[in-house]
């Protein structure tokens, strides 16, 4: 048994379900759960957000999902930490390799995930996570120093690029990001509501390189 | 062999229905071909006749061969209270176990970002619109109780909700003739959260 979410499912023959689950020490995989949905078969939980103990069997792409129980304390995600959650799936979903385990990025998520459930303020969480879950995939933000080797400052302002880092600018355009922003994002720590929006601007403009041109649908959401 | 080719076609058409693998496909082909040529010609006439005409309400969304539904064009039905679903089939299951007199709004699924549902493909717009025309007493949410189905919940209340129509959840919790120790751990919880205080006689 491991620790895993479900991170998608959707019906596959009369009563079964193909779902993508994100699994502590397999990474992401696809599996079958049959007859999940047989009536009076409600003993496997086939909700996503809920933490549970899968037992997996068979080789190949699709595995088979032998037993799921549910573990630990579950408070359903609601309202806008709902869609928060969706997002975080469907940034697993699009971003990570089927079956590349990383111990970590299942770490991350499970956290999040609590986070979430315990109605943190979202924003803080979400950063926190794609930050994280960037650096784990071996692509994260250069945050160390400025393209220059400098440490980075927190009053100064700086073009990012993906390829590059932080390029020092001497112009406060709208393209540019505070230093202060660079740091919190290394940090995981946002005090103030210019670096979050910032920060969630570079983020956007980031994971939108990653995800070379597919649509991150759950963004739709948000109104 | 290609003797075969057309029955085989058959049997591979028929599997598009939900519950028919290779077995029962192969079963009703030679059921329609051995025994009942005339069932097949007339299933085949008014299936390809439904496919045609069938299409949506402009009103409600739901499936109907007029512009307007039945239930839209009913004038006795209540105007107030707006009840969304998620499909057709669940107008069909609340018509038949409930009294409910007002108005229905199909969406036609569930927004889950992961299979390319979001608030265009379940036409929110129209439901906006809907609301703005009709601006009911009340609007009941009767989704699913799955993870998509709560989003799509919450979508529809934030729509209601900027416009100041009051919203209400159908409920969720133990079923008819259940025993609570069999009951899964979150139904209950919403059940017991849910509970009602009982009338006095």
């Amino acid at each position: 048994m491991q620790a895993a979410y479900i991170l998608h499912a959707r019906r596959y023959g009369d009563s079964s379900l193909l779902m993508e689950l994100l699994a502590r020490n397999s990474g992401r995989l696809a599996c079958v759960a049959k007859g999940a949905l047989r009536a009076r078969r409600q003993q496997t939980p086939v909700q996503a957000f809920q933490p549970l103990q899968v037992a997996l069997s068979g080789r190949g792409e699709v595995l088979t999902l032998s037993r799921a129980e549910a573990c630990g304390h579950f408070r359903p995600l609601t309202g806008r930490n709902l869609y928060c959650g969706l997002y975080l799936n469907e940034l697993v979903q699009k971003l990570t390799a089927r079956q590349d385990a990383c111990v970590a990025l299942f770490e991350d998520y499970d956290s999040a995930i609590r986070e979430l459930s315990e109605r943190l303020p979202a924003e803080p969480v979400l950063r926190r996570f794609e930050v994280q879950m960037l650096r784990h995939l071996g692509i994260g933000l250069l945050l160390e120093q400025d393209s220059q080797g400098q440490p980075l400052e927190a009053t100064n302002r700086y073009t990012y690029e993906v390829q590059t880092g932080a390029v020092p600018s001497t112009e406060n355009s709208a393209g540019t990001v505070s230093g202060r922003t660079l740091l919190a994002l290394r940090q995981g720590q946002f005090d103030e509501t210019t670096t979050l929006r910032e920060a969630r601007q570079l983020m956007r403009r980031v994971l939108d390189h990653h995800l070379d041109g597919r649509p991150l649908r759950s963004r739709e959401l948000f109104r | 062999m290609p003797e075969k080719a057309l029955l085989n076609e058959l049997i591979d058409s028929l599997r598009c229905l939900p519950g028919v693998g290779p077995k029962s496909a192969q079963r009703m082909a030679f059921h329609i071909l051995q025994r009942d040529r005339s069932g097949g010609a007339r299933l085949a006439a008014v299936l390809a006749e439904a496919v045609r005409s069938i299409g949506h309400c402009q009103m409600c969304r739901t499936l109907t061969e007029n512009a307007l539904c039945e239930l839209c064009r009913n004038s006795t039905r209540d105007d107030s209270v707006l009840c969304v679903v998620e499909n057709p089939s669940d107008v069909m299951a609340l018509e038949q176990a409930t009294g409910f007199r007002g108005r229905y709004f199909v969406l036609g699924g569930r927004l889950s970002p992961l299979d390319g549902i979001g608030p265009a493909e379940l036409g929110m717009d129209q439901l906006a619109q809907r609301l703005d025309e009709l601006r009911p007493a009340e609007l009941i949410l009767a989704m699913t109780t799955t993870v998509e189905g709560e989003a799509t919940a919450h979508y529809v209340g934030e729509l209601a909700a900027e416009r100041g129509v009051a919203t209400s959840r159908i409920a969720h919790g133990v079923p008819l003739g259940g025993e609570l120790e069999y009951v899964d751990g979150g139904t209950l919880a919403h059940a017991f959260a849910g509970r009602r205080r009982v009338a006095a006689e």
